[in-house]
């Protein structure tokens, strides 16, 4: 009984035993959303705070980035993560925790060459399709006429 | 004297004692069901190194060390020292061993370096090319983390076929004679692709490559073929399988 790939991959599928797709997608959705409650929250401070619609935006994701990064650095943002999966990814909270945990990781090989080389190692293809992407978008705006 | 016994297995003529053995393990591997059975467990990984990589080198010394004490053997009776682990040039065991002035041989052999190593170190022996030689391997944990996956403190989620590197060593010294364990045949794996691309998956990559027949690997994860019984599953095929049975699995 010769085993060719195809059946090998199915024998492989069913014995693998899979993620708990609900408990996952109800602790991000929890998570996540309690995250993005808070992001609210500080929209509303900072805008109490005397910061305008525009600025209060960009400072709450700040803070929420400032967040992330505090909670790498201490160890904590992947214990929660381990639990919360996507509901900590997807905010930028995410974003935040890729680069720092890079930052940290590779600080054993250098300040120059390791740490600031190596920090975009996780979250460098997010910049380069975010940034492309935003380029293209900009573009056929323009093109379209969507700027007049 | 037919020391080639099968298409892939080899019988030593005066089977290698295996005079001296030990482990080294962290934290979490010592709390686990073979906790009792290490020499030592290490409760910091870090082992007061300045990063992860320096730390596994000295797991890696230390298995050495405590080896060669138990075999009574100094590092001069070596005649070679096969060692690897799993990082970017054997880096590791370069500077584990560094400064015993023993003949080196790095090895790369995943999951198999150790048993890579007693096989080598066998073949050396038997063959006459030494009186004693150690084999030793080690992986960490954090340093395996940052090699084949992601920084220690990164957020994901692993699914439930994932697994974890071990953080830990282990040494053997064969010698010619001396008291102990034996090892009588030998028989390397073969590189068995079936495509598995999930890298959160390798025993499903690696399974199919234990030296045995593939279909028997295959069974047991069908749960219809055991270890023990994984011979008889080869000659139920009307094609014993000479080095399953001989060399079984590691």
């Amino acid at each position: 009984m010769a085993i060719n790939r195809k059946q090998y991959d199915q024998i492989v599928r069913e014995k693998s035993p899979s993620s708990p797709l609900g408990k996952d997608l109800l602790r991000a959705f929890l998570i996540g959303g309690a995250i993005c409650a808070l992001g609210q929250a500080l929209l509303c401070l900072w805008g109490k705070a005397g910061l305008s619609q525009m600025e209060a935006a960009s400072a709450a994701s700040g803070t929420l980035i400032f967040l992330g990064a505090l909670f790498t650095g201490l160890g904590l943002f992947d214990k929660l993560a381990k639990i919360a999966g996507a509901g900590t990814i997807v905010p930028i909270t995410g974003f935040s925790n890729a680069i720092v945990s890079a930052a940290l990781e590779f600080k054993s090989e250098g300040f120059i060459l390791g740490m600031a080389a190596k920090m975009f190692t996780v979250a460098g293809p997010v910049l380069v399709f975010g940034i492309s992407g935003s380029v293209l978008y900009g573009l056929l705006y323009v093109l379209l006429g969507g700027a007049a | 004297m037919t020391k080639r016994i099968g298409q892939r297995t080899i019988e030593f003529a005066s089977p290698p004692v295996l005079i001296g053995h030990a482990a080294v393990a962290g934290k979490k591997e010592g709390e686990g069901p073979l906790g009792s059975r290490f020499d030592r467990i290490e409760q910091d990984t870090t082992l007061q190194e300045k990063s992860w990589e320096r730390a596994e080198s000295r797991l890696q010394r230390e298995a050495l060390d405590l080896a060669l004490r138990k075999s009574g053997l100094t590092p001069a009776a070596l005649h070679y020292l096969f060692a690897g682990d799993l990082i970017n040039q054997c880096i590791i065991s370069a500077y584990g061993v560094r400064g015993m002035d023993v003949p080196f041989l790095g090895l790369y052999g995943a999951c198999s370096t150790m048993a890579e190593g007693l096989l080598l170190a066998a073949h050396m022996i038997d063959g006459g090319f030494a009186d004693a030689a150690a084999a030793v391997t080690s992986s960490h944990f954090a340093t395996a983390e940052r090699q084949y996956r992601f920084p220690l403190e990164y957020g994901g989620q692993r699914p439930p076929t994932a697994q974890w590197t071990v953080t830990g060593a282990g040494a053997a010294v064969l010698a010619a004679s001396g008291r102990g364990p034996i090892i009588t045949r030998a028989c390397p794996g073969k590189i068995v692709d079936y495509g598995v691309r999930d890298a959160n998956n390798m025993g499903a990559a690696m399974a199919p490559a234990t030296p045995c027949k593939t279909q028997c690997v295959l069974q047991m994860i069908n749960e219809e073929c055991t270890m023990q019984n994984c011979g008889a599953a080869g000659a139920a095929d009307k094609n014993p399988p000479a080095d399953c049975s001989a060399g079984g699995f590691i």
